[in-house]
């Protein structure tokens, strides 16, 4: 009877105001920039899973993971939820550069978050530049180095390394020893060192390297005692330091003779390393799980919740984990997920994070942190002796040589190490 | 979909006026809405985005003014003459003291140079901080002069602690903006290491004066009547103002907003290192359009926003602009469809009213047609259709006349028909009567005859015996008498049977009818009780028929008529010409014959009187047949008898 009758409107015009009028909304709300919910937003994370390096990149693994969780829980990113895609880098550099090309071509991520030695960063580098992609980098590092596919969410040198080394020379001693894991990192941040105890009139007693992953640390510990230095200046990655230290305890070089500044230690590696070892060591970050504010009781609160009541959190952990933040709230500003977009959006992003106020300097992508330098506890924290309290913007080279010059040191290693940015030891 | 059944019962006026409002008002209103929706978005959109420049910009002069500041600290502090005096200062502050005469003289060699970069670069004071922390020259000369920054009463000041991170971090840095006491006023500080060959000696610090900050700050530019900058720094669990604000010029260190409260919240957010914007209530109270940042050379939070009620003045200008033009077109479209409304349902209601006089039965009536339209057209066929319903009912009517006239035509055959029948039936009936008649006439005849010959014999023997014995006893005399008597009536039944059954063919004459009725009274004894009365009309003329069967009809008739008058009466005999016919009525004063009788009277064997044959009146009959005419009875039962003959005439 329908359509027959005069008093009656035709069901084909109805369901066509209907559609029309559906269609204007749609039209207006998508344009409004409320996106009804969609795929989800597919993120890399790339760190080793196994190797020498597992020991430390796991945990940065379960505090990006954590980030992620905590935004999806609250309803995710622009109605969409991130879908982390956990890759290993297995300790392993090709590894990193080949699963980084795989996940930007294959897997279609819209960042990725990973890599905590600079040589893996440094192979991974060209592999996010050619894509013009963008990588989350959450390790303090050596700096000079600057890239538009990188935000640095780790400290620059002038973030940790030369405030920690002026602290040194201004409380502990102006007699340095240099030890370090050979590559690029430990390699660039002593040339730093170098150059900076030169400036203050310090004296360097000795620079050793050892193998990535190698437990060969009998005869560095012997020079650090034939050396009698004020400070060990310490920037080994990896289980190498559990091997390190226990030699060094057992040649009888307590922290209370001779103290040791670390670089590349921090709470997590404590768990295992034992404390007992090291109580009156020193390491410096931008964060420590000892921190006293909001952000950061809440942040480990979640993370113990998630994790257990016997993890910490430590600085690449939380730098992970405000970079995953700040990558979303550059989403959020940028209203997509496209990778160029949030790489502009990125750029003066700032957070209250744990470790206090961080804010992407636009200049180089790093951030501004919060400088501190803390002492190893019985218990495996840190009780913090030294902070600039404020945030410190971010410095990636070092004024002591020029741009160029550092460039020249790095293509030197580079070249020596064979075409790779660690001593592959043979 | 169904009509709504209230919007279905209505008239089409204010159906039509609903659904004029609806088209014309709800599309207006929607596009108008939406329209407003879109441009208010957009003009939040383009305000934001202004906002956002501005802050950037503002941002920027913030960061690139600090910045300048501190490539301008750096540069004084790399400058060998500060490099001298740091030392020099210092030597002399360490041996002498800051009124010894080396100080003295170092302070009048370098005062000038120092003086002047102050002036210039618009610092408020300079300090000469040894690396052991001891201010050993400031230019002003305050209370902080000769103190140490690591262990004396100004060791929580700021600049103590720039001086630390300057030194430390080897770097050029500046401090917060905080209450100075030596100073007693707000103060930041901007603190350079002072290196000689590589080694830190000391550190340069310059007190900056607020005032250029104030003026970046308070530029309004682009930030319409209300707009304004707002910035403050985190001082404990408060946000304090460090510049004086464009609604509250003392607002500077003033006042501030308490953390996790609900109070001017981009500020919160914008200290703690949020950065945003949106809407938000500012510090006065007021709705504004808002965006906030963190800086983080200076550790403020910046809120650059301007008042809702200002930013959206041209939306709101649109809003009430469209809101009175919608009313305004509210009252045309109204008129405009009560105008079409009345147009349609006026020629609609004509046509109503006419259909109902039509309805009445006035087919006179035509619907007046205002238009050429649908309903124009309606009326046209409305008055056609009149019309033929009037022509045909103009038809109707001729036809049932017609109709009528048939009918009665009708019934007038059926009668006629009715009444052939009836004389059908009546012939019939006599030919019946006839054919027994006959077969009566046969019997008697018969019967007369053989009687006749055997009462003659008996007849002859009694007048033999009567002239025998003519003395006879008088006994035997009577019955003789007695039986001639009864001879001759017995004579008379059979001739009367034999007459009944042979009437002979008429030998018809032409006579006169008086003689005839003379004749026929003069045979009849009539007793003396009877008064006879004969009119016989001379007009009458003579009648064709047999005079003697005529004879002996009339007879018949007058003594049946005196017999029904035995106590006497009067007897009428009257002759009357009549259509071609002579009526010859014989009437009497007797009882009468009662109505079931009359026919009867006519039949054979009929009789009512105690001696009669029954055949008198059916010979009569037989014999007025035969002689061409007709014989009929009138009677009022109680008044009398009349028998009429209709006798042909010449």
């Amino acid at each position: 009877m329908a359509g027959n009758s005069p008093n009656r409107l035709p069901r084909g015009i109805i369901l066509t105001l209907v559609i029309i009028v559906l269609a204007a909304l749609v039209y207006y709300y998508q344009s409004d920039g409320k996106r009804i919910a969609g795929e989800p937003i597919k993120v890399g994370i790339l760190h080793s899973l196994t190797g020498t390096m597992a020991i430390s990149e796991a945990s940065v693994v379960d505090a990006t993971l954590l980030a992620i969780e905590e935004i999806n829980g609250r309803g995710g990113l622009l109605g969409r939820n991130i879908e982390p895609v956990l890759v290993d880098g297995r300790s392993d550099w090709p590894t990193f550069a080949k699963e980084a090309e795989r996940l930007i071509t294959e897997e279609k991520v819209s960042v990725v978050f990973g890599c905590w030695t600079s040589a893996s960063r440094k192979t991974v580098k060209p592999v996010f530049e050619k894509y013009d992609h963008l990588l989350f980098y959450p390790v303090q590092y050596e700096g000079i180095e600057q890239s538009p596919n990188i935000v640095y969410t780790g400290a620059a040198p002038n973030q940790q390394i030369i405030p920690a080394v002026k602290w040194c020379f201004d409380n502990l001693g102006k007699r340095f020893f240099l030890v370090g894991s050979d590559y690029v990192f430990p390699r660039t941040a002593n040339a730093i060192i170098k150059d900076q105890v030169a400036a203050l009139r310090g004296e360097i007693l000795g620079e050793e390297y050892i193998i990535l992953g190698s437990k060969e640390v009998k005869q560095v510990v012997g020079r650090i005692i034939e050396a009698e230095p004020d400070v060990i200046l310490n920037t080994i990655n990896g289980d190498s330091n559990v091997a390190f230290f226990k030699e060094l305890r057992a040649a009888g070089i307590s922290p209370d003779k001779i103290p040791t500044m670390s670089f590349s230690i921090a709470e997590d590696e404590l768990r295992i390393l034992s404390a007992e070892n090291m109580i009156g060591d020193y390491a410096a970050w931008n964060y420590f799980q000892s921190i006293q504010t909001e952000e950061n009781s809440r942040f480990v609160i979640a993370f113990k919740r998630r994790y257990g009541p016997l993890r910490v959190t430590d600085d690449p952990m939380e730098a992970a984990y405000l970079g995953v933040r700040l990558w979303a709230q550059a989403v959020l500003d940028a209203g997509t997920d496209d990778v160029n977009t949030v790489r502009k959006a990125v750029k003066k992003q700032s957070l209250c994070a744990p470790e206090g106020i961080v804010c992407i300097e636009a200049e180089n992508q790093h951030t501004w942190k919060t400088v501190r330098i803390g002492k190893i506890m019985r218990d495996g924290q840190f009780n913090i002796v030294w902070s600039s309290e404020i945030p410190i913007r971010p410095v990636p080279y070092p004024v002591y040589r020029s741009k160029k010059e550092w460039e020249t040191f790095l293509e030197d290693l580079y070249n020596g190490w064979g075409q790779s940015w660690a001593n592959q030891g043979t | 979909m169904e009509m709504p059944g209230v919007f279905k019962n209505l008239n089409i006026g204010p159906r039509l006026l609903i659904s004029f409002l609806l088209i014309s008002i709800l599309p207006l209103a929607a596009t108008t809405y939406v329209t407003y929706r879109i441009s208010e978005r957009y003009l939040r959109n383009n305000l934001m985005d202004d906002l956002l420049a501005v802050a950037e910009n503002k941002a920027n002069q913030i960061e690139t003014y600090i910045l300048e500041r501190k490539r301008n600290v750096s540069a004084l502090a790399r400058m060998p003459s500060i490099v001298d005096s740091m030392e020099k200062f210092d030597k002399a502050f360490k041996t002498g003291g800051r009124d010894s005469r080396e100080f003295k003289a170092i302070e009048k060699m370098v005062r000038p140079f120092l003086t002047s970069f102050k002036e210039t670069s618009g610092y408020y004071d300079l300090f000469l901080i040894s690396h052991s922390g001891d201010v050993v020259f400031t230019l002003n000369k305050e209370a902080d002069f000769g103190t140490n920054l690591e262990t004396g009463i100004f060791r929580d000041s700021e600049l103590s602690k720039v001086f630390d991170r300057a030194k430390t971090l080897m770097e050029t840095e500046i401090s917060d903006l905080e209450y100075y006491a030596p100073s007693r006023g707000p103060a930041a500080f901007i603190a350079a290491p002072v290196f000689r060959e590589g080694v830190i000696t000391g550190v340069v610090a310059l007190q900056m004066s607020n005032k250029e900050l104030h003026e970046i700050v308070n530029d309004y530019t682009g930030l319409a009547e209300t707009g304004e900058t707002v910035a403050a720094l985190k001082v404990g669990r408060e946000a304090v103002i460090m510049t004086p604000l464009r609604h509250d010029a003392e607002a500077a260190f003033k006042r501030s907003i308490p953390l996790g409260t609900k109070k001017f919240i981009p500020m919160q957010e914008a200290v703690q290192g949020k950065k945003g914007f949106g809407t938000c209530v500012d510090y006065r109270g007021e709705e504004a359009l808002a965006v906030w940042e963190y800086l983080p050379s200076i550790r403020w939070g910046m809120v650059v926003k301007v008042d809702t009620a200002e930013a959206l003045a041209p939306i709101t200008r649109m809003r009430n602009t469209l809101s009175v033009l919608g009313v305004l077109i509210l009252f045309p479209v109204i008129l405009i469809a009560r105008f079409v409304a009345k147009s349609i349902s006026g020629p609609i209601r004509n046509l109503t009213g006419t259909t109902e006089l039509i309805a009445q039965g006035d087919l006179s009536k035509r619907a007046s047609v205002f238009s050429k339209d649908e309903i124009g057209q309606l009326s046209n066929s409305f008055n056609e259709m009149t019309a033929k319903l009037s022509d045909s009912y103009s038809d109707l009517k001729r036809s049932a006349e017609e109709l009528a006239r048939s009918n009665l035509k009708l019934a007038r055959e059926i009668n006629e028909h009715e009444r052939a029948e009836e004389a059908l039936r009546e012939a019939q009936e006599q030919l019946v009567r006839r054919e027994k008649l006959a077969v009566l006439g046969q019997l008697a005849g018969g019967v007369g005859h053989e009687l006749r010959n055997p009462l003659g014999v008996i007849k002859n023997s009694a007048f033999f015996l009567n002239m025998v014995l003519a003395d006879a006893p008088e006994k035997v005399s009577e019955h003789l008498g007695i039986m001639d008597k009864q001879i001759g009536m017995a004579d008379e039944i059979i001739t009367n049977l034999l007459d009944f059954a042979r009437v002979k063919p008429a030998a018809l004459e032409t006579i006169p009818v008086g003689p005839l009725v003379d004749r026929a009274i003069a045979e009849c004894a009539i007793p003396h009780v009877i008064d006879v009365n004969i009119d016989v009309s001379r007009t009458v003329g003579p009648v064709v028929v047999d005079p003697s069967q005529m004879h002996h009809v009339l007879l018949n008739l007058i003594r049946n008529a005196v017999q029904a008058m035995p106590e006497g009466g009067r007897l009428s005999i009257t002759a009357r010409t009549g259509n071609g016919a002579v009526l010859l009525s014989v009437a009497d004063t007797g009882c009468g014959i009662p109505t079931e009788n009359r026919e009867k009277i006519f039949e054979p064997l009929f009789t009512t009187k105690a001696k009669g044959t029954g055949l008198g009146m059916s010979v009569c009959r037989s014999l007025v047949e035969a002689n061409h005419g007709e014989i009929s009875v009138e009677s009022v039962v109680g008044e009398g008898a009349t028998l009429i003959l209709r006798l042909p005439s010449k």
